[in-house]
């Protein structure tokens, strides 16, 4: 689409800190405190005026933690956008991504050694991870760079059920979607939550 | 001609797995006769990334080392080919010749780096060429070092 003529692109709030012309909020000023939030959704608690901290729904400190102990973590995927191309068998290849055991490539969840001693679970083991959700077979990768209580899984992985058809089935093509709470990050913010509480046992095939 | 060899930067190098990508896109479904033939679609690549992790957490240190080819100038490759299959240039680049080195697998195992795949289909021994055949063309560099964002490789 061609440009206004006279359009000059500008780098954002330039021409508040040189002119001092007014901002698209309330008081026309930068707001530490959001009056709109304030005036319009004042029963949100999770998206309040100020920043804040407010306890998880699910995490280390809610009733669920006994039951399931550790916090699984999942972001992007580094080697794919989300599961577009995430099966390429280039992209399969690279062992970050997927780890290849007994003719298929599993998804890796990244375990501390603390957590992974008690469960007798080894560098390269197949494990289940679960919770009340659905229940994902990976395959584990002991390392140091996950804090204890927490394990690492990327959300690429693509579903692949043992039993298709069947419901309820374990899935063992890594998505761990499953696992995480469908719920968003307030009721007036959109933001997927990307974490969820669950439980890790070795898997015999 | 000089002698040609890599240059890797491992501080910047954050295995963002692109010269892996490059390298598949080089040689899957292109044989470049007579330096090599082509590369399998699934499975390791000519360049491979070890993940080095050291420390204890929360002091993690992480190093990725690329691992191409060493182009070694006492090759052990070298020694144990029958019929001149591995040989040298002039610019100290060393060729598995795809033809004569059919079922040497003891070029594989004599690696000290591991950096010799094997093709299943094809039943050969296969590594990194250094792009020889678009060094030939006219190119400065191999696929890999074109393609690296950090410029890691060089």
């Amino acid at each position: 689409m061609p440009l206004p003529g006279e359009y000059k692109s500008e780098t954002t709030f330039r021409s508040f800190y040189e002119k001092g012309e007014a901002l698209d909020t309330p008081s026309g000023k930068i707001e530490f405190f959001s009056q709109r939030l304030h005036n319009h959704l004042p029963e949100d608690k999770e998206r309040a005026p100020v920043p804040c901290f407010a306890p998880s729904l699910e995490g280390h400190m809610s009733p669920l933690a006994e039951k399931y102990t550790l916090l699984l973590i999942a972001p992007h995927a580094r080697y794919s956008f989300h599961t577009q191309g995430e099966n390429a068998s280039w992209i399969r290849s690279i062992p970050l991504h997927r780890v290849h055991k007994n003719g298929y490539d599993y998804w890796p969840i990244q375990i501390h050694p603390s957590d992974a001693k008690p469960r007798r679970i080894k560098n390269g083991d197949l494990v289940k991870a679960y919770n009340d959700r659905a229940a994902v077979i990976l395959i584990a990768r002991v390392t140091q760079k996950i804090q204890p209580g927490a394990v690492f899984s990327a959300t690429a992985g693509s579903y692949d059920p043992v039993e298709p058809g069947k419901l309820g089935s374990i899935d063992r093509g890594g998505a761990v979607n499953l696992l995480i709470p469908a719920r968003i990050m307030s009721k007036n913010a959109p933001g997927q939550v990307t974490q969820g509480l669950i439980q890790i046992e070795k898997y015999e095939e | 001609m000089g002698k040609k060899i890599f240059f890797i930067y491992a501080a910047k190098y954050v295995a963002c797995y692109t010269c892996h990508i490059a390298c598949k896109d080089e040689f899957v479904d292109h044989s470049w006769l007579p330096y090599s033939e082509a590369q399998p679609d699934y499975g390791p690549s000519f360049i491979s990334i070890n993940e080095v992790e050291r420390g204890q957490f929360p002091k993690v240190m992480i190093c990725y080392v690329p691992q191409p080819c060493m182009q070694c100038e006492n090759a052990q490759c070298l020694k144990v080919a029958k019929d001149g299959a591995v040989y040298k240039r002039e610019d100290g680049i060393i060729i598995i010749d795809p033809i004569k080195s059919k079922g040497q697998n003891q070029i594989l195992r004599a690696c000290p780096y591991n950096c010799i795949i094997w093709n299943e289909e094809l039943c050969i021994p296969q590594k990194c060429t250094f792009c020889v055949h678009l060094l030939e063309q006219g190119n400065k560099e191999p696929r890999c070092v074109e393609v690296c964002p950090t410029r890691a490789l060089m």
